[in-house]
């Protein structure tokens, strides 16, 4: 590759040398001078292949002549050495190549041009075929090392270039404009000194045009220049630009919330006039524009109903007379306005809210106090800014702002922070406009979890004033049990329901009916309530950054609070606490593990201290342990002597039952049994009752046994609680009362056994009664001991068991007791999880007892005609012996007739009586109740139950038939 | 058998200053044959060609004035 340009190079030469002259081997320079520049040929070289028209030349050619053109040749040869200087200067100029895109483009440049140029005779498409050919036949040439540089070069000559084009057209005029002034061209006269700055600037020109033949940059101008020339062309660049210490002036005006005399604010005008949503042409003629783009859109979205509302800012300013305010110097005051507009929003939020002072609550109060303080703030840095202006204004006339002073973008630049504590502070009072209290608190804490740090903090700021009055209340409230709460702003508030509940006093607790004992609960306000209802919870004003289970506890310790200071009436012990407490710490925002930790102690405290006021003040177990003994019937002794004393009053019509007479029984068993080692205060409010009954019903329907609870007791034991109880009792006192009977019955039967056995004919009856009343006994002795042992006293075990860890606060024991009960109801009722059909197994029981009752009777009536007999069979057999005995009245055959019937009724019964616990234990054998199926099992033990279940589905009313047999069977 | 070499070589030389003048006419860049292949010499020499292009110019301006200051 080396080798071959010498050869060219020689050729050319070569043709140089044979064509004109051989003596002098010219550089290739100085050829291409000459033959650019014929004039300036040597005169002996001057060959008519050159140029021939040149007169110059022609006149040169006449050599001997020429003793006066020696001064003419040394002329010439001063010119072609300058020019030749000149062109080795462009040539070793370090011009920045366009080689490095060239290589691979330049073709394609080339026949892009060709393309686009369609002058002559052939189209642009057939000059490009023809490059194409040419192009391809240089490339396979081997004689060029490259064809690139060369084809570079011609293109940068090419009159098809565009850039050439007016630069061809203009360089001329102004060369020859210049040339015409002075005789040596000025470019060339330049050279020769040392400063080539002038003398380039053709040459940078043509390097521009050159790189633009590559397509290097699209314009040979660059950006700045463009606007340049764009402002140029604007009408107003004649004008001066607007004063810039009247607009800083307004600028500062506008920051706190007035108007200025170029610029002010725009108010938002009715909606069908509204300039801010169409681009008015001319922006001299007042016509404002929103702020930004977002701020625009929100203020116009939330704004155009009401009239007076700022939405951005008008510049008044006579441009024509003052000057030009330019498009960024209009946005930045825009900006700057925005600030302003915040501060009027916020001021006004102030001043409406210190207008309607005392309604707008505590933590809107404290705000409006934080506010203040940041606007003063705002107050003492609009003051700087002012300071910093008078400084400037003196100067400002001879020359612009330098180092220091204000400008309008020092302006926006240091008032940044602010701008952005005054949004968030917009923004909190947007928030504080439709939200009060613990739920403004939570708004405002949301932002805490902004991503900017500086928000952040200052949110963190914001909630620490704001949070006071909401820690003030909070520790009033878990400290001292106090709700101080004038706006409602806590999350624990006074049930509006019952507002006669404040002061938490409870009448002693008055009749709580049974069946319909809800009727007495109007007029009574018990503990129960006061715990329940007296707060509420309300959730939406929590705060942020307080949980829900957190809130629930800093309501319970309140409550608990407030419980033992009223309701227990238990203050002192509350006054210290809250003394020690106060003295310990102060809760505030900065300090939420301090605050979760004061809380959880209080908490702890306030829910130990009630459970002890309950356990050992109140002795609720004691009471709790009462009511198992006696309106469970626990105590054996007590429920024997008090059914003794009480059943020949209960059999009788319920209408002459008093109540003086219960009482004075419930005495006696009580003083007869272990009760009477019981505390007074319980047996005092042991007490009988009788409920309502309507007409027909006897003492046993209608008596109840009542335990009276007064506050804070019924807390635990509430009214729903005691109708339990009641049922329970009334449920049991029935088992009771069929077991007491059915024993009677047995011990008569029994022990009359030697007065009957002698009459013929009744053993058969009897030995189906004691059957019968075996299997009496035995179901109602294994409902009695599941009743007692399994459900009652595994229950309470449990409930024990809780009670004595003394954990959590007063809901957790009402709750556990509320379990203990509700499983000893459910299961001592037998009651299922179906709906609807709660109660068919208790019902089932309840008959079965009620035959079990009809059977005893038909058993009473059977011994009492038993008994009959017996006294006429032995006064017949006297008459025999011829003993005096008084006449009868009645006669066999009648008596005959009456047994039959009680025999009827006997049967009836105890068929009735299988039938049910038949189909008891098949019901309970299937309850969802493990302890009920079980008590099934028990019941059946043998299988007896399902056995006769099959024997009366295969043929019914078998039972029937064979106790008629057997009866029948006697008879015979 | 070195002028025959030789004479191949020319021969391929002209061909191929013919075909860059063809070119040179076909991007209407006003330069003779004569111009043109000392400007290709030069090239081939290592001549920066913008530059050249460059010089060109320069000098057709400076022929430029000088016709105009003569005439």
């Amino acid at each position: 590759m080396s080798n071959r340009p010498p050869s060219a190079m020689s050729s050319s030469s070569h043709r140089v040398r044979t064509s004109s002259t051989p003596t002098t081997v010219r550089p290739p320079l100085e050829q291409l001078v000459y033959s650019l520049v014929p004039s300036l040929a040597p005169p002996r070289s001057s060959n008519s292949r050159i140029d021939p028209k040149s007169g110059r030349t022609s006149a040169a050619s006449s050599r001997p002549v020429s003793r006066a053109d020696d001064d003419v040749e040394k002329e010439r040869k001063e010119r072609v050495k300058e020019l030749m200087e000149w062109c080795e200067e462009i040539m070793e100029s370090r011009l920045p190549s366009s080689t490095p895109l060239s290589a691979a483009t330049l073709p394609d440049t080339a026949k892009r041009m060709l393309m686009q140029s369609s002058k002559g005779d052939e189209s642009g498409s057939e000059r490009a075929l023809r490059f194409n050919g040419i192009w391809s036949k240089l490339e396979r040439g081997r004689l060029l090392s490259s064809p690139s540089p060369h084809l570079q070069f011609l293109l940068s000559l090419s009159a098809l270039n565009p850039t050439n084009q007016p630069i061809r057209s203009s360089a001329p005029s102004t060369s020859t404009s210049a040339a015409r002034s002075m005789p040596p061209p000025p470019a060339p006269a330049t050279f020769s000194s040392t400063q080539p700055s002038s003398s380039r600037q053709p040459l940078v020109e043509t390097q521009m045009q050159n790189l633009t033949v590559a397509d290097f940059s699209g314009k040979g101008k660059s950006k700045a220049d463009v606007l340049k020339a764009w402002r140029t062309a604007k009408l107003y660049i004649a004008q001066p630009p607007f004063p810039p210490h009247l607009l800083l002036r307004d600028t500062l005006y506008l920051l706190q919330g007035i108007d200025g005399r170029f610029v002010r604010f725009a108010l938002a005008p009715p909606k069908e006039q509204n300039p801010y949503l169409t681009d008015k042409g001319k922006a001299g003629d007042g016509a404002g524009f929103p702020l930004g783009k977002d701020g625009a859109a929100a203020v116009i979205a939330e704004g155009t109903g009401e009239e007076g509302e700022v939405v951005g800012i008008e510049i008044v300013a006579d441009e024509a007379k003052d000057g030009y305010i330019s498009q960024p110097t209009r946005t930045i005051l825009m900006q700057l306005s925005e600030m302003g507009m915040l501060y009027r929003k916020i001021t006004e939020f102030i001043n409406s809210r210190q207008a309607t002072e005392g309604r707008g609550g505590m933590t809107e109060q404290s705000l409006c106090h934080f506010l203040h303080h940041e606007l003063s703030e705002y107050h003492r840095l609009l003051a700087v800014l002012e300071s910093q202006m008078n400084l400037t204004a003196p100067t400002d006339e001879d020359k612009p702002a330098e180092g220091a002073g204000l400008t309008l973008m020092r302006l926006g630049l240091w008032t940044e922070e602010m701008r952005l504590k005054l949004r968030q502070m917009a923004t909190v009072v947007d928030e504080a406009k439709v939200a009060h209290g613990g739920a403004l608190v939570s708004k405002i804490h949301s932002h805490t979890r902004h991503g900017d740090p500086l928000i952040r903090k200052f949110t963190d700021q914001i909630l620490e004033d704001v949070s006071k009055p909401f820690f003030a209340t909070l520790q009033r409230w878990i400290f001292s049990g106090e709700l101080h709460d004038p706006f409602q702003e806590f999350f624990v508030q006074l049930n509006p329901e019952n507002s006669s509940l404040r002061d938490g006093q409870a009448s002693p607790a008055g009749d709580i009916g049974f069946e319909g004992g809800i009727d007495a609960a109007g007029g009574q306000e018990e503990a129960h309530k006061v715990w329940e209802k007296k707060y509420v919870f309300v959730r939406g004003m929590v705060p942020g950054f307080v949980s829900e289970d957190f809130g629930k506890k800093i309501f319970s310790t309140g409550r608990s609070l407030n419980f033992i200071r009223y309701t227990c009436q238990d203050s002192d012990w509350i006054e210290t606490q809250a003394k020690l407490a106060n003295a310990g710490r102060a809760l505030k925002y900065s300090d939420l593990a301090g605050l979760e930790r004061s809380i959880d102690d209080a908490y702890s405290i306030a829910s130990q201290r009630l459970l002890e006021i309950f356990f050992d003040k109140f002795v609720l177990m004691e009471h709790l342990r009462a009511l198992k003994s006696y309106l469970m019937l626990g105590a054996g002794d007590f429920t024997e002597l008090l059914m003794e004393a009480l059943a020949p009053r209960l059999s009788k019509p319920a209408i002459s039952l008093y109540r003086h007479h219960l009482t004075s029984d419930l005495e006696s068993a009580i003083r007869g049994s272990n009760a009477q080692y019981d505390s007074p205060d319980i047996l005092r409010r042991l007490d009988a009752r009788i409920l309502e009954y309507s007409h027909g019903e006897t003492g046993w329907d209608c008596f109840a046994l009542e335990y009276k609870v007064e506050a804070p007791l019924n807390a635990v034991l509430d009214a729903r609680a005691m109708i339990e109880y009641d049922k329970l009792f009334n449920h049991l006192w029935r088992l009771k009362r069929v077991e007491v009977a059915l024993t009677q019955g047995w011990m008569r039967v029994t022990s009359g056994s030697r007065l009957y056995e002698r009459i013929p004919g009744l053993n058969n009856d009897w030995h189906h009664c004691r059957i019968v009343q075996a299997e009496m006994v035995h179901f109602l002795r294994q409902i009695q001991a599941f009743c007692q042992l399994e459900v009652i006293e595994c229950s309470w075990a449990a409930f024990v068991d809780f009670t004595e860890k003394r954990e959590g606060d007063l809901d957790s024991l009402i709750s556990a007791h509320r379990e203990y009960l509700d499983r000893v109801v459910r299961k001592v009722l037998l009651l299922s999880s179906k709906r609807d059909k709660e109660e068919v197994l208790l019902d089932a029981v309840r008959d079965a007892l009620d035959y079990i009752l009809q059977f005893r009777d038909a058993t009473d009536d059977l011994y009492g005609w038993s008994l009959a007999e017996a006294t006429r069979l032995d006064r017949d057999r006297d008459a025999e012996r011829g003993l005096y005995t008084a006449p009868t009245t009645d006669s066999p055959s009648r008596s005959y007739e009456q047994l039959s019937q009680i025999r009827t009724r006997v049967r009836n019964c105890s068929i009735n009586f299988q039938d049910r616990v038949a189909s008891i234990c098949h019901m309970a054998g299937s309850h969802s109740d493990l302890d009920v199926r079980f008590l099934a099992i028990r019941i059946a033990f043998n299988g007896h139950y399902g056995l006769r279940r099959k024997d009366k589905s295969s043929s019914a009313g078998g039972g029937g038939g064979g106790g008629s047999s057997s009866t029948r069977g006697t008879r015979g | 058998m070195s002028s025959a070499q030789d004479e191949a070589r020319l021969q391929n030389a002209r061909e191929t200053i013919d075909s860059l003048n063809d070119l040179s006419q076909l991007l209407q860049t006003g330069l003779d044959k004569n111009t043109l292949s000392i400007c290709v010499g030069m090239i081939e020499q290592g001549a920066n060609p913008d530059t050249l292009a460059a010089v060109i110019k320069e000098l057709r301006r400076e022929s430029d004035a000088l016709k105009a200051q003569s005439s």
